[in-house]
Order: C-alpha cells, then sequence, then structure tokens
C-alpha cells in the first residue's frame, strides 16, 4: 500500500480517475442491459415497449375501456387526443402518466384480445352457468362482439341494438378473469397485451414492422452511444493515469538524484551505490507501472464490481445470488490453493536465478584460470547443476501458472451454466424474462472478473511495495554533513583596516581531530593534528585501511569530523558555507574518475568559465597534454561514461588537471599517484612544484618516493598518528615508516649510511646524489 | 464468457529486430524440433481446446432459445418449457467447457516443458561454447555482455516462444473456428462481423506503431537517464567537492523530462488499444444484434442464435488484437534467439586431441623470433627470443602494453603466434592439445580469480586428488594457514561472490596456496602484488618466494623491488626485449631500465620549493 501513497500530491488526479472509471463501469454495466432490452422488446415484443399503445382507433380504446373501472377510464382519456378524422386517438402524456396506466391497461387489453379471439363460454359466464339456449346462439366460445352483445341484452332489453355500453361496465369480470388466467403471471398478461397493441397499431393504420425497426435502430445508437462513452472514458482514463504516473516518477526520480548527490559518504556506504543505482532506476520504472496499473485496473475493478453486485440485487429476488457466492469462494480457493502452492518455489526461484548467474560469471570471468587448471569440465557439471535445478523450478511454477486459466474458464462456465438452468426455472416461474437472464448472467461474470483482477493485483503489490520502500529510505534519509545556514563568507574575521574582505590563503590545520564512522565503536582516526600552509606540502603515509582516506576526505566535508575540528585560516570549515569551502578546494579522488563529455569540459568541470588556456596549463602541469595532443581530436576527443576509454593512467592525470583548474588553495591528493608509473609521477611533482607554489598540498600516497620530499610526512597505523616530521627524521625515529620504506627501496636508497644490506647496495647508489 | 471488455494492458516492449527474422526462426524450430512428438500434441490440444471454446456458446445459445421458445409456446398456451432437453443441452455444454480446459491445460503442461527444456539446452550449449572459444573474444566483448545472453535473451526466448506460440496457434485456430461457426449460424451475420476486421486491424496498426516509435524512444531516454544516474553516483563525491550538484541536477532535468515525455505517451498510446478495440468490438456487437433481430423477426434464425452470435462477436476481435501482440513477441523473440545463435556459432579454438609422448617435463621454456598481433597489421610482439632453464625465474618489466601479458598468453597458447615458435619442455605448444600444455602451468594473476565456496574447495581447485591435509599443507606453506584459521569455520568458511568477504592480500595467499597444491613445473606471476598495500606485499612476497622455489617462474611486476632477485631481467618495450640481464648488470648499464628504476626516487623535491 506504500506505493499508493505517492498518489498524495495528485489527490485531483485520483478523483478524476476514479470518476472516469465509474462513467466508464457505468457504461459498461449498462450495455447488457440495453442489450437484453433489445433482445426482450426488439425482438420477442416486436419492439414494442409498453402496453399503452401510442397510437390506438377509437373503437380499440373504447372495447379496453369497457374492463377499466370509471376512474381508471377517466385517466386513460386524459392522455389521449381526441380522435382525427380517421378516429385514430394519440398517445400525449409524459412517460410517467404511461407507467402509471400500464398495469390496469395491459389487464383490459388482455381481456380485450382473448374475448376477440374467442373464449370457452362456460368460462366467462363462471357461476351464472351456461344455458342451453345461450349455447345454441353462440356456440362453444364467446368472442368481444358476442359478448357485448350479451351484455346489452341482460343490462336492459329496452336500450335496443343500437345503445353502447358504459365504459367500466366490465370491470369487475376483468379481476375475475384474470384470476382464473393467473397462473401465467403477469409476464403472461404483457405478452397478450404486446399482441393487442401491435393489432392497434395495424388497426390505427401504424406499420408494426416500422415500430419495430425504429425501436432497434434507436436502441443501437443508444447502445453505441454507451460504448463511446466507456471508450472515451477509458482513454481519459489512460492518459490521466499515465501521465500522472510518470509525473510521479519523474518527480521521485528529481529527488532521489537530487538527495543522493548530497550524501555523504558515510550515506552512499550505507545504501552501496549499486543499491543506489538500482532504487534510482529500476525501483522507479516499476513504481511508475504499478501506478498505472493501479490508476487503470485496480481501481477499476471495484467500480466495476460494486456496479455489478448493485445490478445484481437490482434483479431483485432472482433466487440466483447464491451461484454468484459460491463462485466467489470456489474461485478464492482456486487462487489460494495454486498461490500456497506456487509461492514458497517463487521464493526460492530468486536465489536459483542468483546461482544460475553467479556461476555463469564465474565460468565466464575465470575463463584464464579454469583453461590454466584443466577444469572446464567440472564448471560444466557445476553450471549443468545449477541450470537443472533452475529449470525444475521453472517448469513446476509455469505449470501450475498454466493451470491458473483453465481453472477460472471451467468456474466461470460452470457459473453460465447454472445460471441458465436455475435461471431457466426462474423464467419458467414468470420471475425474470429471457433477457433478463442473459443480462445476469453478464452482470455475474463482472462480477467475478472484478474480483479476480483484485486478487491478481493483490498478489503482484506487495513486489512494488518493496520498491516504493526502497526508493522512500532514500529519500528520508538526509545528509550528515550540513550546510550551515549562513556561511563565514571569505575571511570576514580578518578584515582589513578598510573594512574589505580578505581572500582566504588556504592555511589548513587539523587540530586534535578524532574520526568515528557512524555505528562503528572504534575511531578510526585518533588525535591527528597538523598544519599546512599555503606553499607546503603534507604527506601521509600507512598501510591500507588506516585511514589516510578518511582523512582527507575531512578536508571538503564529506566527512565530519567527530572530535576536535579542521580549520581553514582558523574558521572552522563546519561554519564555512560548503560551496564556499569546496570551491577552495581541489581533490583528486582514489579512482581517477571521469564524466561523458570531451577531454576539455572534464578538465574545466570545478572551473566552467576556464578558458583554452587554462585547460591547456593545467593539463601541462598533469603530465596530461602529451597524450591529449597525441589524439587526433585533441582536447575534443570524446569521453565515455566514468572515463573509461582512457587507460587508468590518463583518467588519474586527468582528474589531477581538473584539480588544478580551479586554482585551488588546498590541493588534496588521494593515493592518486598510484596509477602512474614512477617516471611520469616524479615529473608531474616536479611540476607540480614549480608551477603551484600558494597552495597548501596534501597528498596520500603508498609508494615512499612519493612523498618522502614532503615537508612533513604523517604516517598513520590503525588511525593513529605513529610519526610526524621530514623524511629524514623519520626514518630514524619512526620504525613503521622506516618499514614500509625499506620494503620498497633498499638502505642507500633511501639515504641510509648503513648500506651492508640489500642487494643491489653498490650499483644503486648513485640515486639521491645523482638526482640532486 | 468474459464480459463486454476484458482489461488486460497491451504493453508493448520493444527490443531491436532481428535482422534475419525468417532464418532465425527456422534455427529455432530446428531446435525445438527436438520435442516433435511434445509439440504436435500441444498444438493439437491447443487447437481441439479452441473448438470446443467456440462450441460451447453456440451449444449455451440452444438453451436459451430452448427456454424462450418453451416460454412462447406456453403464453400461447400450446405447450411449456422442457426442461429436460435444457438438461441435457446445459451437460453438453459443460461437457464441451470442460474437455476444452482440460485440453488448455494439457497444452500449457507441455508447452512449459518444451519451452523450460530449450532454455535448459540453450544455457547449457552457452556455458559450454564459452570453454571452446578463444580467450580472444572474451577481450573483445564484456562479461556483461556474455551474461545477458546466458540471462535476459534465453529468459525472454523461454517467455516469448511459450505465450507467442501458445497465442499463434489459439489466435488463428479461434480465428478460424469462429469464422466457420458464425458462418454456419448466418451467412449474412457473419458478413457484418467480418466488415469490422479492417477496421480492427486499422486500429491496431495505428495504436502499435505510434506506440512502438514512442516505446523505443522511451527506452532510448531512459537508457540515457539511467547513464547519467550511474555516472554521477559514482563520481558523488567529485561533484560535491567541485560544487556541481546543481548543475548536474539542472543536466539530468533535461533527460528526465525528456524521458517523461516519451515515456507518458507511450503508456499512453499503449493503453488505448483496449479501449479503442473494444469500442470497435462493441460496434461488431451492435451491428449483429440490430440485423440479428430483423433476421430473427423474418424468422430466418433464432433468438438463441443472435445471442450465440453475440458471442462470437466477442471472441472474433480479441484474436485479431492477441495476433497483433504476437507478431511484437515474435519480433522480440527472433531478436533474442538471433542474439543467443550469434554466440553459439562464434568461433571456436581448433584442438588437438592427443599430445605425443614428451621426454622431459622440467619446465624449460624457449621463445624462438616469436612474432604476434592481437588483430593484423598492428603487431604487438616483434621479434622475441629467449631461452629459459628449467627452475629459472624470469622477472619481465616493460611500461604498459609493452606486451609483457601477451607473452604470457602465447606461453599458455591462448593465443597463436602469427611467426616463430614457442616451445615448452622442448616441445612446440601448437603440439600439445591445449589441457596437456597447460597442465605444466600455474598462475597467479592481479585479479584473483576465486569462486563462491568454502577455503577449502578454492585451494583444492587446481588439484582435485590432493586431500585435506596436503590442502592444509599448501595454505601453510603459502603463509596462508594463519588467518585461515581465524576466520569463523577455518578451512570451512564461505567465500563469498567475488570472495569480498576476505581481504585483497588474504585472495592473493589462498591463489598462491591454490598454485603450491597444483604443483606444475612452470608457474606465471602477473602483476600479482600490484592491489595490495607494501606490508602485505611483503607477505606475498615471501609465499611467491616459496611457491618459485624449484619452478620455472615468469614474473611481471609493476614493483621493482619485487623482481631484484630474479635470475633474468627481460626488459621490453613497445614488444621487443630491450635490455636483459640481472638487476645489478642492467643497473650498470644505464639504460632503459637503470632510468625506470631511478625515477622512483626522481625529482624527490616534489612540490616544496
Amino acid at each position: 500500500m506504500k506505493t499508493f501513497s505517492f498518489l498524495k500530491h495528485h489527490k485531483l488526479n485520483l478523483l478524476l480517475a476514479l470518476a472516469l472509471l465509474m462513467v466508464q463501469a457505468y457504461c459498461e454495466l449498462t450495455l447488457p442491459s440495453v442489450m437484453s432490452g433489445i433482445v426482450d422488446t426488439g425482438i420477442s415484443r416486436g419492439g414494442i415497449e409498453s402496453a399503452v399503445p401510442s397510437y390506438i382507433t377509437e373503437a380499440s380504446l373504447e372495447d379496453v375501456e369497457l374492463f377499466l373501472s370509471a376512474g381508471e377510464a377517466e385517466r386513460v382519456e386524459n392522455v389521449y387526443t381526441a380522435p382525427n378524422d380517421e378516429g385514430v386517438r394519440e398517445f400525449a402524456g409524459t412517460s410517467t402518466d404511461r407507467r402509471d396506466i400500464e398495469g390496469f391497461m395491459a389487464e383490459a387489453e388482455t381481456m380485450v384480445y382473448l374475448l376477440d379471439r374467442g373464449l370457452p363460454l362456460d368460462a366467462v359466464m363462471g357461476e351464472q352457468g351456461v344455458d342451453t339456449q345461450m349455447q345454441a346462439a353462440l356456440g362453444d366460445t364467446i368472442d368481444l362482439a358476442e359478448f357485448k352483445q350479451l351484455a346489452l341484452t341482460v343490462g336492459g332489453a329496452a336500450s335496443g341494438s343500437g345503445a353502447a355500453l358504459a365504459p367500466g361496465a366490465f370491470a369487475d369480470m376483468r379481476a375475475e378473469l384474470s384470476d382464473q388466467l393467473g397462473d401465467g403471471g403477469e409476464a403472461m398478461v404483457e405478452a397478450q397485451a404486446i399482441e393487442f397493441v401491435k393489432g392497434a397499431y395495424k388497426d390505427a393504420g401504424v406499420d408494426p414492422d416500422d415500430v419495430q425497426t425504429s425501436y432497434l435502430i434507436r436502441e443501437g445508437a443508444v447502445m453505441l452511444g454507451y460504448a463511446l462513452v466507456a471508450a472515451l472514458c477509458a482513454i481519459a482514463a489512460a492518459y490521466n493515469a499515465s501521465r500522472t504516473a510518470a509525473k510521479i516518477a519523474r518527480g521521485l526520480r528529481h529527488d532521489v538524484y537530487e538527495r543522493v548527490l548530497s550524501f555523504s559518504p558515510a550515506e552512499m556506504g550505507e545504501f552501496s551505490e549499486a543499491s543506489l543505482i538500482t532504487r534510482a532506476t529500476n525501483d522507479i520504472q516499476q513504481i511508475q507501472m504499478v501506478l498505472v496499473m493501479c490508476m487503470r485496473m485496480v481501481l477499476f475493478a471495484p467500480c466495476m464490481g460494486f456496479g455489478a453486485v448493485v445490478k445484481v440485487i437490482g434483479f431483485g429476488s432472482t433466487g440466483l445470488q447464491w451461484i454468484i457466492v459460491v463462485g466467489l469462494i470456489v474461485i478464492s480457493a482456486a487462487i489460494g490453493v495454486l498461490m500456497a502452492l506456487t509461492m514458497p518455489k517463487f521464493r526460492r526461484m530468486q536465489d536459483l536465478v542468483d546461482r544460475n548467474n553467479l556461476v555463469a560469471r564465474e565460468i565466464i570471468t575465470g575463463i584464464m584460470p579454469i583453461r590454466a587448471f584443466g577444469r572446464s569440465k567440472d564448471e560444466e557439471a557445476r553450471y549443468d547443476e545449477a541450470n537443472r535445478a533452475l529449470t525444475g523450478t521453472y517448469i513446476f511454477t509455469n505449470r501450475a501458472m498454466s493451470f491458473m486459466m483453465p481453472i477460472m474458464l471451467v468456474i466461470m462456465n460452470v457459473i453460465s451454466v447454472a445460471i441458465v438452468w436455475f435461471g431457466g426455472h426462474g423464467v419458467d416461474a414468470g420471475a425474470m424474462q429471457v433477457g433478463d437472464l442473459m443480462a445476469y448472467m453478464n452482470y455475474t461474470m463482472q462480477v467475478i472478473m472484478s474480483f479476480m483482477i483484485i486478487t491478481m493485483v493483490a498478489v503482484m503489490l506487495p513486489r512494488a511495495d518493496i520498491a516504493s520502500e526502497r526508493v522512500r529510505q532514500v529519500l528520508s534519509t538526509t545528509s550528515s554533513i550540513e550546510d550551515p545556514a549562513s556561511s563565514v563568507e571569505g575571511a570576514q574575521h580578518l578584515e582589513t583596516a578598510e573594512g574589505e574582505r580578505m581572500p582566504w590563503t588556504g592555511e589548513l590545520s587539523f587540530n586534535d581531530v578524532s574520526f568515528t564512522y557512524p555505528g562503528s565503536d572504534e575511531p578510526t582516526l585518533e588525535h591527528v593534528s597538523f598544519t599546512v600552509r599555503p606553499g607546503q606540502t603534507l604527506g601521509i603515509i600507512g598501510s591500507t585501511g588506516v585511514g589516510k582516506s578518511t582523512l582527507v576526505q575531512l578536508i571538503p566535508r564529506l566527512y565530519d569530523a567527530t572530535k576536535g575540528s579542521v580549520t581553514v585560516d582558523g574558521v572552522d570549515v563546519r561554519r564555512m558555507g560548503l560551496e564556499e569551502l569546496r570551491g577552495l578546494i581541489g581533490y583528486v579522488p582514489q579512482k581517477g574518475m571521469l564524466f561523458s563529455g570531451d577531454i576539455a569540459s572534464n578538465i574545466a568541470y570545478g572551473a566552467p568559465d576556464l578558458g583554452q588556456e587554462g585547460i591547456e596549463r593545467a593539463a601541462r602541469i598533469a603530465q596530461a597534454s602529451e597524450f591529449v595532443e597525441a589524439k587526433p581530436e585533441g582536447y575534443a576527443s570524446p569521453i565515455s561514461q566514468g572515463g573509461l576509454n582512457v587507460s587508468g593512467g590518463q583518467r588519474q592525470r586527468l582528474a589531477i588537471a581538473r584539480a588544478l583548474a580551479v586554482n585551488p588553495k588546498i590541493l588534496v591528493f588521494d593515493d592518486s599517484f598510484s596509477a602512474l608509473d614512477y617516471k611520469i609521477d616524479s615529473t608531474l611533482r616536479s611540476a607540480l612544484a614549480r608551477e603551484v607554489t600558494n597552495a597548501a598540498v596534501v597528498i596520500v600516497a603508498q609508494r615512499i618516493a612519493t612523498i618522502m620530499h614532503a615537508d612533513e610526512i604523517l604516517v598513520l597505523d590503525d588511525g593513529r598518528v605513529v610519526g610526524q616530521g621530514t623524511h629524514e627524521r623519520l626514518l630514524r625515529s619512526c620504525p613503521e615508516y622506516l618499514e614500509i620504506a625499506s620494503s620498497q627501496l633498499s638502505a642507500s636508497e633511501l639515504g641510509l649510511d648503513s648500506a651492508d644490506e640489500g642487494s643491489c647496495g653498490a650499483s644503486a647508489s648513485n640515486t639521491q646524489e645523482e638526482v640532486r | 464468457m468474459p464480459g463486454p471488455m476484458g482489461h488486460g494492458h497491451g504493453r508493448g516492449p520493444v527490443t531491436e529486430k532481428a535482422k534475419d527474422f525468417t532464418g532465425t526462426l527456422k534455427k529455432l524450430i530446428h531446435y525445438i524440433a527436438h520435442d516433435k512428438l511434445a509439440l504436435f500434441v500441444a498444438i493439437a490440444c491447443a487447437i481441439g481446446s479452441v473448438a470446443f471454446n467456440v462450441t460451447g456458446p453456440r451449444v449455451l445459445g440452444e438453451a436459451t432459445t430452448e427456454l424462450f421458445e418453451g416460454i412462447a409456446a406456453k403464453v400461447s398456451g400450446t405447450g411449456g418449457v422442457d426442461f429436460d432437453a435444457i438438461g441435457l443441452i446445459l451437460g453438453t455444454a459443460l461437457t464441451i467447457y470442460i474437455s476444452s480446459a482440460v485440453l488448455n491445460l494439457v497444452q500449457g503442461w507441455l508447452m512449459t516443458g518444451i519451452t523450460q527444456r530449450v532454455c535448459y539446452r540453450l544455457r547449457r550449449e552457452i556455458i559450454e561454447k564459452v570453454d571452446r572459444m578463444p580467450l580472444a573474444y572474451f577481450e573483445r566483448v564484456s562479461t556483461g555482455d556474455v551474461m545477458s545472453r546466458v540471462t535476459n535473451d534465453v529468459d525472454t526466448l523461454g517467455q516469448s516462444l511459450n505465450q507467442s506460440v501458445t497465442q499463434l496457434i489459439t489466435s488463428v485456430a479461434q480465428l478460424v473456428g469462429v469464422s466457420i461457426q458464425m458462418l454456419s449460424l448466418s451467412v449474412a451475420l457473419a458478413g457484418v462481423t467480418f466488415l469490422t476486421v479492417p477496421l480492427s486491424l486499422a486500429g491496431v496498426m495505428l495504436v502499435v506503431r505510434s506506440s512502438q516509435r514512442h516505446f523505443r524512444r522511451q527506452q532510448a531516454f531512459l537508457g540515457q537517464a539511467n547513464g547519467i544516474i550511474e555516472e554521477s553516483f559514482n563520481g558523488q563525491n567529485i561533484i560535491q567537492a567541485y560544487n556541481r550538484a546543481d548543475r548536474a541536477v539542472a543536466e539530468f532535468d533535461e533527460v528526465n523530462e525528456k524521458l517523461y515525455q516519451s515515456g507518458w505517451l507511450a503508456q499512453f498510446l499503449s493503453g488505448i488499444m483496449q479501449p479503442i478495440m473494444a469500442f470497435v468490438g462493441n460496434l461488431g456487437y451492435v451491428a449483429v444484434v440490430v440485423v440479428g433481430a430483423f433476421l430473427a423477426i423474418g424468422g430466418t434464425i433464432t433468438v438463441g442464435d443472435v445471442q450465440a452470435f453475440m458471442q462470437y462477436v466477442r471472441n472474433f476481435t480479441q484474436p485479431i488484437t492477441q495476433l497483433s501482440q504476437v507478431s511484437n513477441m515474435l519480433q522480440m523473440l527472433a531478436a533474442a534467439a538471433e542474439r543467443i545463435f550469434e554466440f553459439l556459432d562464434g568461433e571456436e579454438e581448433e584442438d588437438l586431441t592427443a599430445t605425443p609422448e614428451l621426454a622431459r617435463t622440467d619446465g624449460a621454456v624457449s621463445f624462438d623470433h616469436v612474432q604476434f598481433g592481437y588483430v593484423p597489421n598492428k603487431t604487438i610482439i616483434h621479434d622475441f627470443t629467449c631461452e629459459v632453464e628449467p627452475g629459472q625465474t624470469v622477472a619481465i618489466v616493460g611500461p604498459t602494453g609493452a606486451g609483457k601479458t601477451t607473452l604470457m598468453k602465447l606461453l599458455m597458447r591462448f593465443y597463436d603466434v602469427n611467426s616463430g615458435s614457442i616451445r615448452v619442455n622442448g616441445l612446440d605448444v601448437r603440439e600439445y592439445s591445449r589441457e596437456d600444455l597447460r597442465s605444466n602451468f600455474a598462475m597467479v594473476l592481479q585479479d584473483t580469480w576465486l569462486f563462491k565456496g568454502s577455503v577449502r574447495e578454492n585451494i583444492r581447485y587446481g588439484n582435485m586428488d590432493a586431500d585435506d591435509a596436503m590442502v592444509e599443507a599448501a595454505a601453510r606453506a603459502a603463509l596462508a594457514d594463519h588467518f585461515i584459521r581465524t576466520l569463523p569455520g577455518g578451512y570451512d568458511f564461505e567465500l563469498n561472490e567475488d570472495a569480498s568477504n576476505v581481504s585483497q592480500g588474504q585472495k592473493q595467499l589462498l591463489t598462491i596456496a591454490r598454485a603450491l597444491l597444483a604443483d606444475r613445473p612452470i608457474l606465471i606471476l602477473d602483476e600479482a602484488t600490484s592491489n595490495v598495500d607494501t606490508r602485505t606485499e611483503q607477505r606475498i612476497q615471501r609465499a611467491m618466494d616459496i611457491l618459485m622455489q624449484g619452478r620455472t617462474s615468469f614474473v611481471i611486476a609493476h614493483r621493482l623491488s619485487t623482481i631484484r632477485s630474479a635470475d633474468k631481467i627481460l626488459v621490453l618495450k613497445d614488444g621487443d626485449i630491450v635490455e636483459s640481464g640481472t638487476h645489478d648488470e642492467l643497473l650498470a648499464q644505464g639504460g632503459f631500465y637503470a632510468e625506470l628504476y631511478n625515477s622512483q626516487f626522481d625529482e624527490g623535491e616534489g612540490v616544496v620549493s
């Protein structure tokens, strides 16, 4: 459900989606009833919608009124126009009027219709009995004309044959007779009445086929109209859903991207880079997909389901509701069993996929050792094992899933059959019509389909929720490095007498700095103190993992010191604006990482306004100009993602040029020289010495040669400073330094007097003297 | 009986098209022919299932007609509803529906088996192929590319094969079946329905074409956005250090905006397929109802027939939509299959099966006027000649790209020389079977290749006959025993993926132990210590010294301190030996080696003025 919470700021779109889907559902649910109307009325009732005819001859209406009470007859008279020249009367009332009078009109019409076709005499006469004289005169049956005549005779011979019967003359009979015919029910009455109306139309000169045709065309158009509205709503809903979801995804991508760029290495480490990339790409993409589905299908299913339930209930007591209930229970059971069966396998599946990929990757990356050790066949067997396990699980789950469709189809078809069977009895009993039965079947299917969709989606949602949760985690994490609300602008504390701001000089100090990684008990750095003035160099050396990189990362505030302070010109870096601080620093990280673009854009990365001259100068100092200019496109040579199209050493030199290009007050090299070969390393350092004279330089190195001439060298071991001083002093005073140094250089190369060790002492004795 | 509008979602993922669509499909069919019988049965079941499914509504329609007529008869007083007859009809309908479902089930069961077996075989063959391909291929093509063939392409193939075959058969069968049924019911009504076909087709084509265009655009922008994300997250600290976050976000937003535009359009266009097709379906529906009603009045057909017909109209538009999806899926299938077959048809190393009897296996190596280049006209090794006595240690130094590693690859015959020859134990390497040749070598490389498994299994890798005691002895000799025992579980400690749960130095010690246990006469140490710090390096160096005793060893190193004690130092520059001799001799010469060596301490004053 976490996925839905992204819709929070798009309530209007959500409402719009709901409204559109409701209209769509309404239209789609109405379609079957229009359809059933077409079948019932259009086909079986000849397009006659009502027992109240629109046109009727005066005579026919009079016949009908004989069977109505005086009050009823009056109401009928009121809604019909006066007869025209041909004696035809037209219905002029409203549809409400029509509904009001339809009931008794139908009964009266049935009487007229039945009597018209002749009825058994004894049935009509009832308890009055049939005397033989009458039977002789009328035969076994009696028709309307005879009946009227009979009534007149019985009523009063005086009036003579010319007299007419008053409306309501047979009103009592109507009730009596309809009681007798009663078991056919309303449906029977209605069917007879329709027959009467057909006849009445014919008498009135209206072709019943025309009535039917115009009805079918009108209702067809109505149905098409509903279909069109449904389609338009669906399209609008798709538009709304895809736009909203894409908008949310765009927002999330922006937010995650911006947030991650503000993270300190602590947060980066906590999430891991790979995981952050997945969150910003796949996870958000998945959220977008699910949101589209939510706003179209997931919301639609309940609309449809609810509407269908209302419609089903609207049919009244059909006695068929239990079929739906049973159907839903069976479907839930089927889905439940399938899920219970496959879920554990699905959960294991990812492991098997991972295993399969792992072995494949190991085989591909290990081609050399595998071939060298002659283990190809064993590796193939190892892969085959993983492959078999995976294939077995795939086959199981896919087969289980292929059960889903046929089972659903069988359930739905059984339900249809059940509805026809039990509904058929209902139709037979007059509880419903055939068309209604078909519509009912349709609604039932809608209810079940909606239920199925909801169930399926409910199975999918948890996966999307995991993606949402992962994105949320990123967005709810803030960088541990806080940008102070107001930055100390320039060296405000050192205003000149004229009140002007003095520029930063770049004097860097660590004052008893300790640092502990968040969540760690052991400090990574303890009690580190030093000062580097502009023009000076500080070297830092020590084994891997002793905190050298951590130390220099405190300078541009990638981390903050846990204890003590880092200051620039005496100002605590935590009081400086991040931009202000970082603008002073040229930082060269351990892995030379470039950005896609070209060489020039990479060098000018921190100083976009730098001209070509400045770019070339930086490249020259960084010993990059030679290889850059050797390229056909020179400084415009493209750099691919991460800078992978240039060699590691070239990448590192471009990264150094990038740092030099910002004309930094503080220059930080985090083990940046290891990727360079010795020659370039040394020429680069001498170029730096010549050209960069006003910056404080901090160099982290693994090679002793890189830092042996620094003004001060810091020897780190397990986060503690075990030696601090110049090369010569450390060689004599610091055993750790001596150990590192002697592992790389012979004693004489180190300038130690005791030249009795080292295999090449004699021939290498020229080193330092020669160089100087 | 599904309702008027089923709500699936027509999502059209787009991949690049196959270059040779029919050729690839033919190959694939040939491949599936393995399971011929099962496939035929599955196809037969699919057709049968559709046939039954198509008859179902008609039979159910008969029940309605029977009911309708019964009621009519009752009204006119001439009879009543014959429930026996209806029961019989419904029983038939039920039987038909269940038969259809059973056949559907059998078909799904078989097709799953067929496709998964194909996937299994393809995966296996790809991996077996890896073993027969020349190393050159893997230096040209990234691991990710090969991996994506084993994983993504095979998965795509599996999914689309199952679905497209099933859907193709059922859709066509349904179209034919429904057409026959409709024609047999009423030619006039069938004609009305057929009129909607061109309309459906036009709708499908229009939507599919435009949505595919936007899907492709979306895919492209997605790729761009992902590229930027990957790059920026990777260089996140640099962006911060250079105050570039705002600009990076602004640049990202540009692509993000394009992705949004193309993304929603693609989604939207694929989303309107359903409603458009549903409307076309409804159009046919209304036409059938109206025309059907006229025909029913005329007494040409019964009401039940009209009802059955309305079902058919539904079942008629649905396979047309499905077929358009199938064509899309077939494209994906062909593209994936083509990439897989392309790999399987790739070049292979030819190999000898047997190696002549060897007089000696002492590890003598000689290079005789070796010339080699990875690509023609770009020679890397020009004329390399060198004799190595058994048991000697040879150090190879030189700047990057000088051909040091290439020499070792030639020695192990990962590549063949262009001219000249290399002899191992006095026999030309081309006269060995590759496996026999390589059984002379043990390697320790800069990239420590270890697999996910226990420490013990990893050390034993080079010599499966070694028992636990031998494994531990090798580890002790390689100075790895101590750290292994401090690991939880000791020798049974599970290395994880990339062995990232031990340090780089420890990994290297394990590969040395592995090489030691393999006990091969010739040893290759290629930059084995360049990824570790100096103190660890000393340890590894000591272990390597033990390893090199009594073996012919080739040492490639960046750090000159590791090669001072070699019997012979070969200085390579641009593929040629420019100098050779011992450390002392070479320094005395004052040539390229001396220059390289001395630059370690050059201009040391550095930044200090």
